[in-house]
């Protein structure tokens, strides 16, 4: 917030979007085209334009999270994050996805919307490919995630890919989770990563319409929280440990 | 997929740790992007894609691939870096050519990882995880 009414106080480098731009914001992530056949196992579901557009907005305008920066979209799914990333003109975006379909969704999404030269979508399972890929560890200045939120056949999924995405940013990583579980992802982030601490940003209430067809209801409205962690702490931090050792010595 | 995205890839195959990188490209299939419909080309955009890229996995690749006709310097030199045309001719590599079909194969243990409609598939069976 300090940081905005500094850039304000210099006259032309505020980032806020106007309401109109916002609208066309909307507009662009409209062409995202969702799971046609949504896995229940896989709890897809797609943040709906509206949202991501403001999620996206305050990533680029208070956090200074995508403009030229390199970007990790984990759980990409169809694509809407990494589309909304495009946006704000990033150096680059990688989508992560295990579901082959929703990534060929994704990339029929991002060839019609005609930003295809900005995203590229690896279809892999995320946990594996970050265990065993080192290049991948610290690469990203910025990683957004909509994981699944782990409550039916994947529990625990969620805290395993925050752990995931906070190996692969050297910057901010971004995370939507369940209202209900914003205690526990504190406590997670703070017991496997010392030094980091999961910030609670905005809530949001999530329609979840119609994604699975075992709902009964038309539409089940989910609380749902954006968990900021800001990575570049740990280097900071480490670099206060050495010199701290060095002055033991 | 962009080169630089080939530039992050090794093999994830479980036990397969060493000489796993980078993955020998095979491309059937190449397009590239006008420069108008491309990412737009910046010396800044460049400088920032060269901080990050393994320059050297890169080189050892485009060598791999003669018919591209394009011959990397064995190091970005200072000069180099604000060469414009040098930059040019990066911005066309990294940036306006996609690799549409093609694979990736692991210099290690032969495993190879399909690009199919420019999505790299590095999807494990489950007796290789
Ligand atoms: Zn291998």
């Amino acid at each position: 917030m300090k940081k905005s009414k500094k850039q304000r106080g210099e006259g032309e480098t505020t980032k806020k979007l106007s309401t109109f731009k916002l609208k066309s914001f909307i507009t662009f992530l409209s062409q995202v085209a969702q799971f046609p056949d949504p896995k229940i196992d896989l709890e897809q579901y797609m943040t709906p334009p509206d949202i991501a557009a403001n999620l996206f907005s305050i990533l680029h305008q208070d956090e200074d999270s995508i403009e030229n920066k390199r970007i990790a979209d984990f759980c990409s799914g169809t694509g809407m994050y990494s589309c909304a990333s495009t946006y704000f003109n990033p150096l680059s975006i990688t989508g992560f996805e295990i579901d082959p379909e929703a990534i060929e969704v994704a990339q029929e999404n991002v060839l019609s919307m005609e930003i295809a030269d900005r995203v590229d979508f690896i279809n892999c399972d995320i946990l594996k490919i970050v265990e065993n890929n080192p290049k991948l560890h610290g690469l990203f200045d910025t990683v957004v995630m909509n994981p699944p939120f782990g409550t039916k056949n994947n529990e625990g999924i969620d805290m395993k890919l925050l752990s995931a995405a906070i190996t692969c940013c050297k910057g901010k990583v971004f995370s939507l989770h369940k209202e209900s579980t914003s205690a526990y992802i504190q406590k997670y982030v703070k017991e496997q990563h010392p030094g980091l601490e999961a910030e609670l940003m905005h809530k949001i209430e999530f329609d979840l319409p119609n994604t699975y067809k075992f709902h009964k209801k038309k539409s089940a409205t989910t609380e749902v929280v954006l968990v900021k962690i800001d990575v570049s702490k740990r280097e900071v931090r480490k670099v206060t440990e050495m010199l701290g050792a060095q002055k033991l010595e | 997929m962009k080169l630089i995205t080939h530039n992050i890839l090794m093999c994830n195959k479980k036990g397969c740790t060493k000489n796993n990188f980078p993955l020998r490209l095979v491309v059937k299939q190449y397009a590239d992007y006008e420069a108008d419909n491309a990412q737009e080309y910046s010396a800044n955009l460049m400088t920032r894609l060269l901080e990050k890229l393994d320059w050297n996995a890169l080189k050892i690749t485009v060598a791999t691939l003669p018919d591209w006709g394009i011959a990397l310097p064995d190091a970005v030199t200072p000069e180099l870096a604000k060469d414009e045309a040098f930059l040019q001719s990066l911005h066309m590599l990294l940036v306006r050519r996609q690799i549409i079909d093609g694979e990736m194969v692991c210099p290690n243990c032969e495993r190879s990882y399909e690009i199919k409609n420019g999505i790299a598939n590095m999807l494990l069976q489950e007796d290789e995880v």
